[in-house]
């Protein structure tokens, strides 16, 4: 059997990560009417119960499809960027995907983020790390396009 | 009124419950906890009340009763989590989508580094790869393959996630085991030859 590491054990990252506690999880609570099981959900908010309402995942779909879309948007351009000799196509693309890159990279990130970070503090502050390096990847890619040698004349230097 | 309840169900609920591990520490904690390690189908009854507060939404008729929690009511326990976390054998594919982000991390890293060399630096990128180059040539295999893998492994990952998502097609186990060979067997040698050329 493949043995996981001990460090994803909860009892060892919640103290810095927080609890090792989905949002929505079933446990058993006690009934006072008889001597058996009820299952109980775990719920992150009162008034959403309360109200009855769900949450609105409009803000879920755009994320998604803007992270499906900046896929499409990696896939066509980055092999321009890569393969191709520095040229006004190249220059193009590198612009484009200094739309992309970001894009992909910050809600990417955002999914990793939200699946394995539960202390709320936490949370924000690596979010606000990924948009910081995000921003920091937009300008370092415009300004290689800018400089004239593109970020596939950068990653090719590597190569030569 | 008193209902027997198919055990069996709700016995999958606490092994689902059980991997929230740690959440409960109570009496009932203890008695569900053996109630799944014993693996015993005690007889469980619920009074009309209880049954009458079934869920409106399903079809079915529940054989549990949903009690919504808010996160101050839930103690923490002291229970240690379920093992199948530490004794589960991954599957290929369950390795190669964490390897899909770790590759996403890691080329986001690099990226941001080279992109932050660009944007603040004193020279362009290039320059300070030129520099590595002319220090430390011993290293330039290995980091052209740290470059070339990740790349090329994210990207065949990330085109065959495009399929899925475009196609619904290669789902199935056999045909994702099969697309995670085909990406290892193409990714692998690919970074390997990458690694090793000069243009």
């Amino acid at each position: 059997m493949l043995k996981s590491s001990k460090l994803f054990q909860p009892r060892l990252v919640s103290g810095i990560f927080g609890g090792y506690v989905p949002n929505s999880s079933i446990v058993p609570i006690n009934n006072k009417s008889g001597n058996i099981l009820i299952q109980s959900r775990y719920a992150g908010t009162t008034t959403k119960t309360m109200d009855k309402k769900l949450p609105d995942p409009s803000q879920a779909i755009i994320s998604h499809k803007a992270f499906h879309y900046s896929t499409f948007g990696l896939v066509t351009c980055l092999p321009v960027s890569l393969l191709l000799p520095t040229s006004g196509l190249t220059a193009i693309a590198d612009i484009l995907l200094s739309v992309f890159i970001p894009t992909h990279f910050f809600l990417g990130m955002n999914s990793v983020i939200n699946d394995y970070i539960y202390q709320s503090f936490l949370r924000a502050g690596s979010k606000l790390l990924v948009g910081g390096c995000a921003f920091i990847i937009l300008g370092g890619i415009l300004t290689m396009t800018k400089n004239g040698v593109g970020l596939g004349g950068t990653i090719k230097a590597l190569w030569k | 009124m008193r209902v027997i309840i198919n055990n069996g169900i709700v016995n999958k609920g606490l092994l689902n419950s059980n991997f929230a591990g740690g959440l409960y520490g109570n009496n009932q904690t203890k008695s569900s906890h053996k109630l799944v390690q014993s693996n015993k189908s005690p007889i469980a009854s619920f009074d009309e009340t209880t049954i009458n507060q079934r869920n409106q939404y399903s079809t079915v008729q529940p054989k549990i009763k949903m009690v919504l929690k808010n996160k101050e009511e839930v103690v923490p326990g002291q229970r240690p989590t379920s093992p199948h976390v530490t004794i589960y054998k991954f599957p290929l594919p369950a390795v190669m989508s964490i390897f899909h982000r770790v590759t996403g991390i890691a080329l986001g890293v690099g990226l941001t580094a080279v992109c932050g060399a660009s944007l603040f630096g004193a020279h362009d990128s290039v320059y300070y790869l030129e520099l590595l180059k002319n220090t430390y040539p011993l290293l330039v295999a290995p980091a052209k393959f740290c470059v070339a893998f990740p790349l090329v492994y994210h990207t065949l990952t990330g085109v065959r996630h495009l399929f899925w998502d475009e196609t619904l097609k290669g789902l199935h186990i056999k045909e994702v085991d099969k697309s995670c060979l085909l990406i290892l067997a193409v990714s692998i040698p690919i970074s390997l030859i990458l690694a090793w050329i000069s243009i």
